[in-house]
């Protein structure tokens, strides 16, 4: 980890290869035999909060520039497994997204597909949470798609059960103990979908709860894998 | 708090981002309604992550200026402060998405060496585009403002929005020698700490005070 780290910090951090960095970091590729090294995983995290968040805001100004739609492999976001998986059997109405960061890539699918699906989003950052209701007013969906300023674990009892289910993104931290937190406080059946990153567990926190209400990514690969006969398409560097 | 859906419309609305701010501010004051933290940040941020991207889209405007002071009354009790620490080394703290301040002193002091810190990425990121696509010659660096080493600079800017300002700027007085100016009231009495006035509080929050 401190060599992989020498190596990043030579690197601008606005010129630092997001892909390159997770190919690096994948526990089933060439991060297979990091020696672990806490200072340097924390540094290596940071950077990679820093390569995710560069992606966000520049798919956040594309959109508000009226550019094309941003690149999704750039942003190692997959829409399909989790709209398969996940937003289309369930009919999910009314859902919580935890995470939702600046460009609420899997979010604006599912509300492009389900015109009756309302979304709330809430992110730690207040920057993000400005530029996401500005990107969904861009995009028409102001009344469907709100944001505002909250830590996942901060959330108030009372609103929680108020929605038939809720989204975690990767990077959200203490995933498993708001994920516990949820299962306490939602109204019955509310379903639970947590993004993961299997091939960055030192970065990204896995989702450790067994519960049938809660859709892991791994459940819905392998719930993909069963009906389709083959995995879901990860983005480069995330292959397992 | 949760952001009042009258706020919401305005800070989605067309309106230029310091018009926005200032009728914010208005309506504040109309409900009387006391602001916490993260209010204050929603319309803060609100502001400053539009002109940032203003910025970053079209290049700097013809003239800087603060959309919390239109009428520079910080600058003005700010040159008489920096004008004899030549050559200014100077740290802002908390610089936010949009700094202001930094691009103001870059202005007047052209070989002023200038850090903007902020630990918040978004931010972070925001004003190194800004100033990049500005020419301001200004570094911007991603760090909580209590992890940095302010040895190297004669003046810090704390700005109005940082919380614990208190521990920050005792850590300051005691790791450097440089003038430590407070962008809010600060209950700290030194020889080298200067508190000019805004309308926000000890803890960074909008007191709804119209600049």
């Amino acid at each position: 980890m401190k060599r992989l780290l020498a190596k990043y910090e030579r690197v601008a951090p606005h010129a630092r290869d997001y892909t390159a960095l997770l190919r690096d970091t994948n526990v089933f590729g060439a991060g297979r035999d990091l020696e672990w090294d806490e200072d340097a995983r924390q540094k290596l995290a940071v950077m990679l909060a820093e390569a995710e968040a560069q992606h966000d805001l520049t798919a956040a100004w594309q959109c508000l520039s009226g550019g094309p739609a941003y690149d999704v492999n750039a942003m190692k976001v997959s829409c399909e497994l989790e709209y398969w998986a996940f937003f289309e059997p369930h009919h999910v109405r009314r859902m919580l997204y935890i995470g939702s960061g600046a460009y609420p890539h899997i979010a604006l699918y599912a509300l492009a597909r389900l015109p009756e699906l309302q979304i709330d989003g809430v992110d730690m950052t207040p920057h993000c949470t400005v530029l996401c209701s500005a990107v969904a007013a861009r995009l028409r969906f102001a009344e469907r798609l709100r944001a505002r300023t909250a830590r996942g674990e901060d959330l108030d009892p009372d609103s929680i059960h108020s929605y038939d289910a809720f989204f975690l993104s990767s990077a959200v931290r203490p995933k498993n103990a708001i994920i516990e937190f949820l299962l306490r406080h939602r109204r019955p059946h509310a379903l639970i979908y947590a993004r993961e990153d299997q091939a960055h567990p030192h970065f990204y926190e896995p989702v450790e709860i067994e519960h049938p209400d809660v859709f892991s990514a791994r459940r819905a690969r392998a719930l993909w894998q069963t009906a389709k006969g083959e995995l879901p398409p990860l983005p480069e560097g995330c292959e397992l | 708090m949760r952001l009042p859906d009258r706020y919401r419309e305005l800070i989605l609305s067309d309106l230029d981002p310091g018009e926005m701010y200032l009728q914010l501010v208005r309506e504040v004051q109309a409900d009387r309604i006391a602001l916490d933290y993260g209010l204050t940040e929603t319309i803060i941020y609100a502001c400053e992550v539009r002109y940032a991207l203003d910025v970053i889209r079209t290049g700097p405007p013809p003239q800087w200026s603060n959309f919390a002071d239109p009428q520079g009354n910080f600058e003005n009790l700010l040159w008489p402060l920096l004008d004899p620490l030549q050559p200014v080394r100077l740290a802002f703290a908390g610089s936010g998405p949009y700094p202001i301040t930094a691009a103001l002193v870059a202005g007047r002091y052209p070989s002023a060496q200038i850090t903007c810190i902020d630990n918040n990425i978004v931010a972070h990121l925001l004003s190194q585009a800004m100033l990049e696509r500005a020419g301001v010659l200004a570094r911007a660096l991603f760090l909580d403002a209590f992890e940095v080493d302010y040895q190297p600079f004669n003046a810090v800017i704390v700005a109005a929005m940082v919380t614990g300002k208190r521990k920050l700027v005792e850590k300051i007085l005691d790791s450097s020698q440089a003038l430590v100016i407070v962008r809010s009231h600060i209950a700290l009495e030194h020889p080298r700490v200067i508190s000019l006035p805004s309308p926000f509080d000890e803890d960074g929050i909008l007191n709804g005070t119209l600049p």
